[in-house]
């Protein structure tokens, strides 16, 4: 009886934490919703008031008239999409190379040794002073923006997936060892599967580092694209384009981490299984 | 004791270099192993003993002189010599039977046969109803008989404790080195365990080989007799001739 009574006080006492919790998530949500709101109308009062220029800082409704205007000139989509593309097919290769590269790397010390100070110089140096070189060399068009995304991408890739698969403990490898594990067998049985957080933090990494090649690239290029707009809108003095294609840009980096999110979420449910 | 010899280290010497210089770790060290045996390994800390364990495990070559494994044809093992290392290893994202099995995988010889001696182990030695868990989910001591199943799955006929029991807290180690202790004269292996734990080494093995410090040889082979056999380690260490052995061991090994 009395076991009873306070098995049921436990479950109410679980019951109350988990509301706490869920109450605790509420308000984080409805905090960062009201903050965005809040910015949202500041910026737009404080434009109308006079308070900042509109003609500079442009405004939450110049950017809603911006949006509408480029979508009647069917301006809006087809550039959004030549940017979305250009960034997915940078973010894969650089991700699935930059993998590939650190594979190839810790398979081999020799090549270890040899290609540390390179990796660190090319990781140190702005890729975007490449920028001309491979726009002469590939032609002013998608193929060279694909291919700065990818150079802004892939070194650090590396350096992050290199630094995950050294990380694992040289006795987990002895005891791979212990059992004639070949250096295949400890790759795919024991340094990958320890890694996979790694990796998925290096994909979140890199949907900003080939946002970031795609967006320098189309600056250069000069033709089509997000990046283009906010180039165009400078020079023509449209500052009200470039603060809309800002705001067209954080919504994509906002898609593309939470496409990754999903993909972390799914693991982790796969992996509980 | 049965007197055929299945494990013979003959006149090993071992020297490690570095680009400063290069230093002995063992010198002309010479002992044999019996079948079934559980012979225990102490000595000042340095002197080698788990570089000796490495040396028969193939893992690394000797400078100097030979092990000689002799297995008999009727033996069927997977892998000669299998072995234990001071923590358990268990992979975080296998279950314990995917851990369990992850020898004879990486051995290529996972079949039925291999997969249901391996799950019979794990039924026998009470982790039957974990196989779905995740070492996580698993208390040390627990963890550290599913890493000795995973050793047992290949069918060693030599087995090599690296101070398998170091990382546990006191009263799990008690426990658990008994029931391993169990486990190998059952599954009838032969056993050489590496320990600084005198009282450990006393009640557990059949002789305590005790080395001296670097360059490390056999300083001295104690045989322990405790006049009867299926002591338990609490039997054992209450045992009027443990104190003996133990204050033996001890002054060897601070000469």
């Amino acid at each position: 009886m009395t076991e009873k009574t306070i098995q049921h006080s436990v479950s109410q006492e679980h019951r109350k934490y988990l509301k706490s919790k869920k109450l605790e998530n509420l308000t984080v949500k409805a905090t960062q919703t009201g903050i965005m709101i809040l910015l949202i109308f500041a910026w737009e009062i404080s434009a109308r008031l006079g308070w900042i220029d509109s003609f500079i800082l442009s405004s939450p409704s110049r950017i809603f008239k911006t949006l509408v205007s480029l979508n009647s000139a069917h301006q809006l989509w087809n550039n959004i999409g030549v940017t979305a593309l250009e960034t997915v097919v940078g973010f894969l290769l650089g991700t699935i190379i930059g993998i590939a590269f650190a594979v190839i790397i810790w398979l081999s010390d020799f090549i270890f040794k040899v290609t540390d100070p390179y990796l660190v110089v090319l990781n140190a140096l702005p890729k975007v002073a490449l920028g001309p070189v491979i726009i002469v060399w590939m032609g002013a068009g998608t193929k060279s923006i694909i291919i700065m995304a990818l150079l802004v991408s892939v070194i650090i890739a590396t350096l992050n997936v290199l630094a995950g698969f050294k990380s694992v403990s040289p006795d987990k490898i002895l005891l791979m060892k212990s059992f004639g594990a070949n250096k295949f067998q400890i790759l795919t049985k024991l340094i990958i599967p320890a890694n996979i957080s790694t990796i998925i933090s290096t994909l979140k990494i890199n949907v900003g580092m080939s946002l970031i090649g795609v967006i320098t690239g189309e600056f250069l290029v000069a033709s089509k694209g997000i990046g283009y707009l906010i180039v165009y809108g400078g020079q023509v003095f449209k500052l009200d384009l470039v603060m809309t294609g800002i705001f067209i840009l954080s919504v994509i980096a906002s898609l593309m981490y939470f496409i990754v999110s999903r993909v972390e979420d799914f693991y982790l449910s796969y992996r509980k299984k | 004791m049965e007197s055929e010899k299945i494990l013979e280290i003959i006149n090993i010497g071992m020297k490690y270099h570095t680009l400063k210089a290069e230093s002995t770790a063992i010198s002309g060290l010479n002992f044999n192993v019996y079948k079934e045996e559980f012979i225990t390994i102490v000595g000042p800390s340095g002197c080698g003993k788990s570089t000796i364990l490495s040396l028969i495990s193939g893992l690394i070559k000797p400078s100097e002189g030979n092990v000689n494994i002799s297995i008999s044809d009727s033996e069927k093992y997977i892998q000669k010599v299998g072995y234990m290392l001071q923590k358990d290893y268990l992979f975080e994202w296998r279950t314990i039977e995917q851990n369990v099995l992850l020898g004879l995988e990486l051995k290529h010889a996972l079949t039925e046969e291999s997969k249901s001696y391996a799950l019979e182990l794990t039924k026998k030695y009470g982790l039957g109803e974990f196989l779905q868990h995740y070492p996580s989910q698993l208390s040390g001591g627990m963890r550290q008989k599913a890493a000795l199943i995973r050793t047992l799955a290949v069918k060693p006929q030599i087995l090599l404790l690296d101070e398998p029991f170091s990382a546990l807290d006191y009263q799990t180690r008690i426990n658990i080195s008994e029931e391993i202790l169990n486990i190998i004269k059952n599954e009838k292996k032969t056993a050489v365990l590496v320990s600084h734990d005198i009282s450990e080494a006393v009640s557990l093995s059949d002789r305590v080989i005790i080395f001296s410090s670097r360059p490390s040889k056999v300083k001295k082979i104690i045989n322990i007799d405790f006049g009867q056999d299926k002591l338990s380690l609490h039997e054992k260490r209450n045992h009027k001739n443990f104190n003996n052995y133990f204050d033996t061991v001890w002054s060897e090994l601070v000469d």
